[in-house]
């Protein structure tokens, strides 16, 4: 109660309060369904056709299947990484320069971290989405194996936050919406060649097997590829301590410079 | 507007200060806001009246200075606290431009905690009250300019604020709209809802503002209740005129006098001491108004309001 005798009304909980922010993306996204889900899901469907159609039959077998088989977990790790990728990049750079949707909601009774929350968690449901998807897919002309497929769901959201903490760093610094072609082309299709998604990273030489290794989606296609064949083993564990770093390092910088970028 | 000396401001602002970097844009302001008033910024761009707004909603962090809005800091713990009880509508339009209209309203509904029966009734009277009910499936880039800015005012409503703030919300609208919006605000006040507005139009402020302060340059030049001030810095009326069609020994004659560009506005109390001038082509373009903010504006910056 304030000393004009006015009482302030109680805004809502936090929880509810990043809901709602959560609830707007996921409104705006269902609006146009078809057009934001088609696309991007058919892109690693087609890769997929091409080279398991096109170069499968060169290969022979890897890791004790065929070479489609090794493809298909890497399939849903990339639609996660794009998924992730371009909404906080292109996604939020226009929400943020042009919409000025931040703005509304700042205006409102929702913090600054609330807002952030509820836009990371998004892009990770999306992510988790995204990969249900695909794994139905490829499942569905039986490329997997195992039911423990079905953790490829909780890994996209890994994946996509992961992913949304890049691309919002980025967009921190980003004045100019082409500069993203920077990195899309410096970061991101690196990440889709050197990750093992299409060739198992033995086959590397020591010192860029090393390298691909600090990417981080050389360990979300790891732990696809583990999750698709069945195999559940400890050594997983260092894949998802590998992620859970990336988070943990990130996010208070992104918080920090994201929030310097929005909030002047 | 009669006021209990008693009355708590609902805002109060000490030596408010905002710096960008090595730039000042508001530099020391003091002003109190009571309950029920419609409190005015009047200023020209860049005066600092955007960047005062923001303080008050804690958008912007503040760099130096006091401030309490419902007696409490609005940077800090409390400002999630405070901004449930304002509402804003921003110089630009920033809606959600892939929804409805009433989708837009929800979804800012949800960000006040609104759900289920109270959020459509509240959507609903909402609607009506901006005369949006027959656009409520319309997508915003289905709608004019006014009904934009109608919308956006509305969305600001929704969580009942008891106090709105609006940054310039009749700029490039037209008369119609202009006088739509000043309506629904006047129903505002009328309904004890506290406003502060900022605008660079001195016929709105006049119009709708129990209060103003003057500002330029982030500096309040002067505050009080808009025919007050008039009255106590200038004469009754002004006489514009250009110019060229002046006689020149115009400047010799015993007038107060104040010129932006190429036009001269004489003071005077009475209509009779404008008599002294001659015209040349009969003063066919001089025109005699009452003297207004913007007189007072000139007089105070030597500048015009909306250049």
């Amino acid at each position: 109660m304030s000393r004009d005798g006015l009482v302030l009304p109680e805004p809502q909980a936090w929880p509810m309060r990043i809901f709602a922010v959560w609830r707007r993306h996921q409104r705006v996204y269902f609006k146009f369904l078809v057009a934001n889900v088609i696309p991007p899901f058919l892109e690693p469907l087609m890769l997929l056709l091409a080279l398991g159609l096109g170069l499968a039959g060169y290969i022979g077998s890897i890791g004790g299947g065929t070479y489609t088989i090794f493809l298909a977990p890497g399939m849903i790790a990339i639609s996660a990484m794009y998924s992730a990728t371009y909404e906080t990049t292109y996604g939020t750079f226009i929400r943020m320069e042009y919409e000025k949707i931040h703005d509304a909601i700042l205006a409102s009774p929702t913090s600054f971290l609330e807002m952030f929350m509820g836009e990371v968690i998004w892009v990770c449901c999306k992510c988790s989405i995204f990969s249900l998807g695909v794994l139905l897919v490829v499942a569905s002309f039986g490329l997997i194996p195992s039911w423990w497929a079905l953790l490829a769901v909780p890994t996209g959201f890994l994946c996509g936050m992961v992913f949304a903490l890049m691309g919002l760093l980025v967009t921190s610094q980003v004045r100019e919406i082409n500069n993203f072609n920077f990195y899309m082309t410096g970061i991101i299709t690196p990440m889709f060649f050197f990750s093992g998604v299409m060739f198992p990273l033995d086959s590397l030489p020591g010192f860029l097997k090393y390298a691909c290794l600090c990417l981080p989606l050389t360990h979300v296609v790891e732990l696809m590829r583990s999750f698709c064949a069945g195999i559940l083993e400890v050594g997983l564990l260092w894949h998802l301590l590998v992620l859970m770093g990336y988070c943990a390092g990130l996010w208070p910088v992104v918080v920090t410079l994201l929030r310097r970028r929005i909030v002047v | 507007m009669i006021r209990a000396s008693s009355t708590e401001p609902i805002i109060r602002a000490r030596g408010l200060t905002k710096y960008f970097g090595p730039v000042r844009a508001v530099d020391h302001i003091d002003f109190e806001i009571y309950p029920g008033e419609c409190f005015g910024m009047l200023g020209p761009n860049g005066a600092g009246k955007t960047s005062t707004m923001r303080m008050l909603y804690d958008f912007s962090p503040r760099t130096a200075g006091e401030l309490a809005v419902f007696g409490l800091d609005p940077a800090g713990k409390n400002s999630v606290r405070v901004r449930q009880g304002i509402g804003v509508v921003p110089q630009s339009d920033n809606l959600d431009l892939e929804l409805t209209v009433r989708e837009n309203l929800e979804v800012y509904a949800g960000y006040y905690g609104l759900s289920g029966q109270r959020l459509r009734q509240r959507v609903e009277s909402l609607l009506e009250f901006m005369s949006l009910g027959e656009k409520a499936d319309a997508t915003i880039k289905q709608l004019s300019g006014g009904m934009k800015r109608r919308l956006t005012i509305v969305r600001a409503l929704i969580g009942e604020p008891r106090l709105v703030v609006l940054d310039e919300p009749t700029t490039g609208l037209d008369p119609h709209a202009r006088h739509q919006i000043w309506k629904a605000l006047r129903e505002l006040t009328a309904r004890g809802v506290t406003i502060v507005l900022t605008t660079h139009y001195m016929e709105e402020a006049q119009r709708l503002c129990d209060r103003l302060v003057i500002m330029d340059q982030g500096k309040i030049l002067q505050q009080g209740i808009p025919e007050d001030m008039i009255r106590e810095h200038l004469p009754r009326l002004v006489l514009e005129t250009g110019l060229e069609d002046l006689d020149d020994d115009w400047r010799k004659k015993d007038l107060r006098f104040e010129y932006y560009g190429d036009q001269v506005f004489f003071l005077a109390d009475r209509e009779e001491d404008f008599s002294c001038l001659s015209f040349r082509d009969g003063g066919k373009k001089k025109i005699i108004r009452p003297s207004s903010l913007e007189d007072l504006f000139l007089k105070l910056t030597g500048r015009v309001l909306d250049e």
